[in-house]
């Protein structure tokens, strides 16, 4: 009975990793842009790191915590890539296109797209990930001419929790430059 | 000479010899008194010191590394959860931006 358990668990996970693997991105082609940038977020967050951010957030320190806690409970990574240029030009679609490529595989689709024409004009686009109506992972692609941002999120997530997230939480909205508020 | 005159000369008192007192005195002095069985604690005194301070450095060696190995995986811990941060908020930015513009 045991070993028909454990068979049905492992069996499961070997049918639930590959759509998780999916859902996760390669991005290490924008790695080349962070010579050119005047300031670079790069953060890679396995399950793993995950797990261990988990264990520091408390919700007897904050009720916050415990939210991000709950938010990202399921999550399987979070990657966040962030290029910030002193100047036009110095990024091009070639360096996002690998990334769209694999935005454009089964699985993924896009929910939100926006260009933006004119001086400071920015395309953001909202890939999502389902699987029988579930959430598998999300990716944004947001990119101005002196700024781009792709960010990957692995696993279920509340994506309107998610943006509820910016100036709440303890969480302060970023103060960029040429950033209306 | 009876015998009961016989026997009352033989059970006289008399006074002992000069020195007596002072040879029996030596003599108890020079007898050898058996050793006491030393306990216990006399005899592995030195080795139960011994055993007890190994513990000791031993138990608090074991307590600091703990204590290191708890303050590392909190640092590592706090860390990894100050990086998910920065994560979610940029997450968060971005998501605000996409939609700000659909608003827009």
């Amino acid at each position: 009975m045991r070993a028909r358990i454990a068979t049905t668990l492992i069996v499961l996970m070997a049918a639930a990793s590959p759509v998780f693997a999916q859902a996760q991105l390669k991005l290490d082609n924008l790695n080349k842009l962070a010579e050119g940038a005047k300031q670079v977020v790069d953060v890679t967050i396995d399950e793993q790191l995950l797990q261990l951010a988990s264990k520091f957030l408390s919700a007897s320190r904050s009720p916050d915590e415990a939210q991000i806690k709950e938010l990202v409970k399921d999550l399987k990574g979070v990657y966040v890539k962030r290029f910030e240029f002193d100047a036009d030009g110095k990024y091009s679609t070639a360096d996002i296109e690998p990334i769209l490529k694999q935005l454009r595989t089964p699985g993924w689709s896009r929910i939100v797209g926006v260009t933006s024409k004119g001086e400071g004009g920015q395309n953001v686009e909202v890939f999502v990930m389902t699987e029988a109506s579930l959430i598998k992972g999300i990716a944004v692609v947001a990119a101005q001419p002196r700024e781009l941002t792709v960010v990957n999120v692995v696993g279920p997530i509340d994506v309107d929790r998610l943006s509820r997230l910016q100036g709440q939480f303890g969480i302060p909205a970023l103060e960029l430059p040429g950033k209306p508020r | 000479m009876n015998i009961e005159q016989e026997l009352k000369d033989a059970l006289k008192r008399q006074q002992p010899p000069p020195g007596m007192t002072e040879r029996v005195m030596a003599a108890i002095g020079s007898r050898e008194t058996p050793a006491a069985r030393p306990s216990f604690w006399r005899t592995y005194r030195a080795g139960l010191q011994l055993a007890a301070a190994a513990v000791l450095i031993v138990a608090v060696g074991v307590g600091v590394a703990r204590q290191r190995e708890a303050d590392r995986e909190r640092q590592q811990s706090e860390l990894a959860a100050r990086q998910l941060m920065t994560a979610l908020q940029i997450a968060s930015e971005a998501l605000n931006e996409a939609r700000n513009e659909i608003k827009n």
